[in-house]
């Protein structure tokens, strides 16, 4: 029963100390202190430590860092956008699987796709006695290079670029393009010159996105032998041993990726406002003749059979030779089930965490809370190296405030966060808490503020309208969410590596120690279930393409 | 009523997420009296089998954490007094070095480790132990090379083998502990006026030890530098694999030879049931089976070499001078950046 009578009035015009408020705050608190830290790092009076190790370091990673994201930004910038026109404007022979199929290397984490293509290149694979034979001995592609980083990358990450376009493309009226060529201009003139300029903003945003995510990769790099920062914060951490050098490298790695993500958030305000699909309907696609027809499904096909086919087959053929490995076949089981108990633990902490913020703002907006929110959201753009660093530096302090206050209790407690898993799903948290909000928030804004009064009216007090009414109707976003969370966190390997606890190593590390060995083999069936499970949400994604214009694309 | 229901219901599920959180936080901290925790650098070469067999005979809870040596010695060192592991296995004498100089290495008094592991393997002080070597030496095609041809090292700057040669990356502990070794014996001017000529060869700079010998399996390369082990590798898969190891520096100081150990961490929870392990580890019957599986030389001179690689045996062997090169790591890797090997 809602409350009324003097009561209430008397505590409504006392100024409210909002429950909401606190959440939202505490819980931005909690996850970007860690990322203050990293900038403190810069106020330490060992000055040396900057001129001696990070400071010449700097330089030479910024300029490999920056050559991979902008080679990476090029490259699906051409890649997706192309595909993308294809498939909205024109008609040729297995469009329709394209259209979806073009979206499946988003399962394919570009560590996996990147020992793949070694395994394959290395002299002796089956990849490189297919290209020597057919070019001579002589022949290896230098794909230990940047160029062999940018390409996997591309492969990896273009999906950003082709979802953002595909979606922008089919936005757009026919009108646009039928005037165009009412004046005059042909048809794949009118495309270049109407629909792309069009779709610029979605474009860009895309290929922001992609550019992110090559600077966040760590597995993929560090395997091709490429020192772009993740590496170098690593390297500095274990192999210089010098913790301050690589929080300082950490930091300016944290300074690239929110520029990065500024840059990101303007294109995408852009590309809203410019998305007005009216008028006359979709635009026709232009039907292809036979010949032509087949050359327009040579680039899809193309991408498709390197990006997918070509490292699922490979995959599973090593995993077939591995089974009789020892180690593989005791170990996939427990690195399996370590995996599904972080992700699901990950995944449960995150969506009740995102669905109080969220919620906090559908009852009590206020721009204190949005803020908030937006600063709980920021670890998704933060690379997991740099979220990991950080809540490792900051955890430690925690545990030896523990400690202390244990022994003053006459208790002696080991590591509580740094030496358990808590810590690492902290940072899974930390990292991926931004899916949680996203799904749950696009799910929460379709609900009317009506369905609110109608409960209300109905004798509903606010407990029993977010249980009864709201509760039931956000459900999906909340499956999403979790889903989302587990998938990434399933995923997830430079925070893995470096906050593992004992008792079990995951599919993700599985992968790294039999790669970093050059065990191809043995990294096969590890790798093979991520990309399986992680098939799941882009099966889900494919199927919402089409019923949801806008989609909460970042990974 | 629903009220109270529904807060039920809320408090509960908040319940849940705690009990799912203490649960993985026991569950993956701390470790109890008959579990040994083992952080090795080693995790696929092969032991398992070994602490599989340990850990039925004894009744203990062998629990492996995987990494490589330079994390794993900063997370020993991070831990501090807190740290679960009991053991430290790693490659390369540098990084059981580090960890002496860190502290994080106990001295053993075990007897049976003395009888089984000879005196040039292990520390004057007790505190790590060899559980393998290896040679770092000259691999050549048999196809192509003959042994007459690369007797040394210097062979590899051989102007013979202008653009045959094949190498891995400087990054690696074992180019860097080799190149260390170099120094330490011949001074810093002869090893850059060698490894000067091994460049001016203009040499195939490879990821990996595997990588170098399928270059030289498939004719990229005639002649190249690999630890002795992945040769042998390949050889139990395919005996007709067509590299051979030369074993160099026979008329000078012999070849040279990098190791693998192990060592009892300073804040071992279970110090007594680490020394039973590594007392295992160090017996002639776990070390046949690292030579089996990963075809790496025993420490332990009773161990049998395994059939494949049955005639590595009595070529001479250059001494490790494990401390020594521990220093000279970053002077190797600046030589190295000097001459142009990436």
């Amino acid at each position: 029963m809602s409350a009324t009578g003097p009561a209430a009035a008397v505590r409504s015009r006392l100024p409210r100390v909002d429950g909401w408020a606190v959440a939202h705050v505490g819980i931005a608190l909690v996850v970007a202190v860690p990322l203050l830290v990293l900038p403190a790092s810069f106020l330490s009076p060992r000055l040396d430590v900057w001129w001696r190790v990070s400071g010449p370091i700097i330089p030479e990673t910024l300029a490999t860092t920056a050559l991979v994201a902008a080679g990476v930004g090029v490259c699906t910038l051409l890649v997706g956008t192309a595909l993308a026109m294809l498939v909205s404007f024109y008609d040729f022979p297995g469009r329709r699987i394209f259209d979806v199929a073009l979206v499946l290397p988003l399962a394919l984490p570009a560590y996996v796709l990147a020992f793949v293509f070694l395994g394959q290149l290395q002299f002796g694979g089956a990849l490189d006695e297919l290209l020597r034979g057919a070019l001579g001995t002589g022949f290896t592609l230098p794909i230990r290079s940047p160029g062999g980083a940018i390409a996997i990358l591309t492969l990896a990450l273009y999906p950003y670029v082709y979802l953002l376009a595909r979606t922008s493309f089919r936005g757009q009226s026919a009108s646009a393009i039928e005037a165009a060529r009412s004046l005059g201009a042909g048809r794949l003139r009118a495309i270049v010159r109407v629909a792309l300029p069009m779709a610029r903003p979605a474009l860009a945003a895309g290929a922001l996105l992609a550019m992110m995510e090559s600077i966040a990769d760590f597995g993929a790099v560090q395997l091709l032998g490429v020192r772009t920062f993740t590496v170098a914060v690593y390297q500095v951490w274990f192999g210089a041993f010098d913790q301050l050098a690589a929080l300082q490298l950490a930091t300016t790695l944290m300074g690239i990726a929110l520029l990065v993500l500024g840059l990101e958030r303007l294109a995408r305000g852009r590309a809203r406002y410019h998305q007005q699909g009216s008028g006359r309907g979709p635009v026709a696609r232009i039907r292809l003749s036979r010949g032509k027809g087949a050359l327009a499904a040579l680039l899809p096909g193309a991408i498709l059979a390197v990006a997918v086919a070509d490292p699922l087959a490979q995959l599973v053929a090593w995993s077939i030779d591995s089974v009789e490995e020892p180690l593989v076949r005791s170990g996939f089981l427990g690195w399996a089930g370590t995996s599904v108990i972080l992700s699901a633990t990950a995944a449960l902490v995150a969506v009740p965490v995102a669905a109080v913020l969220v919620y906090g703002m559908r009852v009590a907006p206020s721009r204190l809370g949005a803020v908030a929110t937006r600063v709980a959201s920021v670890g998704y753009a933060i690379p997991g190296s740099v979220v990991a660093v950080a809540a490792l530096v900051s955890l430690a302090w925690v545990d030896r405030r523990v400690q202390d206050a244990g022994s003053a209790l006459g208790l002696t407690l080991g590591l509580v966060l740094t030496g358990s898993a808590l810590g690492l799903v902290f940072a899974y948290v930390v990292r991926f808490l931004a899916l949680g909000v996203q799904s749950v928030e696009s799910q929460m804004a379709r609900l009317s503020p009506n369905l609110d009064d109608a409960a209300r009216s109905l004798g509903c007090d606010r407990l029993e309208t977010m249980w009864r009414v709201h509760l039931p109707l956000v459900r999906a976003g909340l499956g999403t969410a979790a889903l989302l969370v587990f998938i990434e966190t399933m995923k997830e390997l430079p925070a893995t590596v470096l906050m593992r606890p004992l008792g079990g190593d995951t599919l993700a590390v599985a992968v790294w120690q039999a790669t970093s060995e050059s065990l191809w083999e043995a990294a096969a069936l590890p790798a093979l279930a991520i990309v399986v499970v992680g098939l799941v949400p882009v099966l889900v994604l494919v199927r919402a393409l089409d019923r949801a214009p806008t989609l909460p694309i970042m990974r | 009523m629903h009220r109270k229901r529904i807060v039920a219901t809320l408090a509960g599920l908040a319940l849940l997420v705690g009990v799912a959180l203490v649960g993985v936080a026991m569950a993956t901290q701390g470790s109890s009296d008959d579990e040994l925790v083992v952080y090795t650098a080693r995790l696929h070469y092969g032991e398992e089998e070994a602490f599989r067999r340990f850990a039925e005979t004894t009744g203990y809870d062998v629990k492996l954490f995987g990494g490589d040596g330079p994390a794993l010695n900063e997370r020993l060192a991070s831990e501090g007094a807190d740290t679960d592991a009991d053991v430290l296995i790693t490659v390369d004498g540098a990084n059981l070095q580090q960890a002496v100089e860190d502290q994080l290495l106990q001295p053993i008094d075990s007897p049976e480790l003395e009888r089984s592991i000879p005196a040039d393997l292990r520390d004057p002080e007790q505190r790590w132990f060899g559980i393998t070597t290896r040679a770092r030496t000259v691999m050549r095609s048999t196809e192509r090379v003959d042994e007459a041809d690369a007797l040394t090292y210097e062979s590899l700057g051989d102007p013979r083998f202008r653009g045959r040669v094949c190498l891995r990356t400087a990054d690696s502990v074992y180019n860097s502990s080799f190149v260390a070794d170099l120094i330490h014996k011949d001074g810093r001017a002869a090893t850059e006026r060698m490894l000067g000529s091994w460049m001016e060869n203009d040499p195939l700079i490879l990821g990996s030890d595997v990588e170098v010998l399928d270059a030289i399996a498939a004719g990229e390369c005639d002649v190249g530098l690999a630890n002795s082990y992945y040769l042998g590798r390949e050889l139990a898969e395919d005996p007709d694999f067509p590299v051979a190891p030369v074993w160099v520096e026979q008329d000078e100081r012999g070849t040279h030879v990098n190791l693998s150990g192990f060592g009892v961490t300073e804040h071992a929870d279970n110090p007594e049931a680490a020394r039973e392990l590594v007392e295992y580890l160090a017996s002639s019957q776990a070390q046949e089976l690292f030579a089996e599986t990963n075809s790496e030389f025993p420490a332990n001179p009773d161990a049998d070499l395994p059939e494949h690689i049955a005639d590595w045996r009595g070529f001479k062997v250059d001494p490790i001078a494990i401390e020594a090169d521990a220093e000279l790591q970053d002077d190797a890797v600046q030589l190295m950046n000097a001459v142009g090997w990436q």
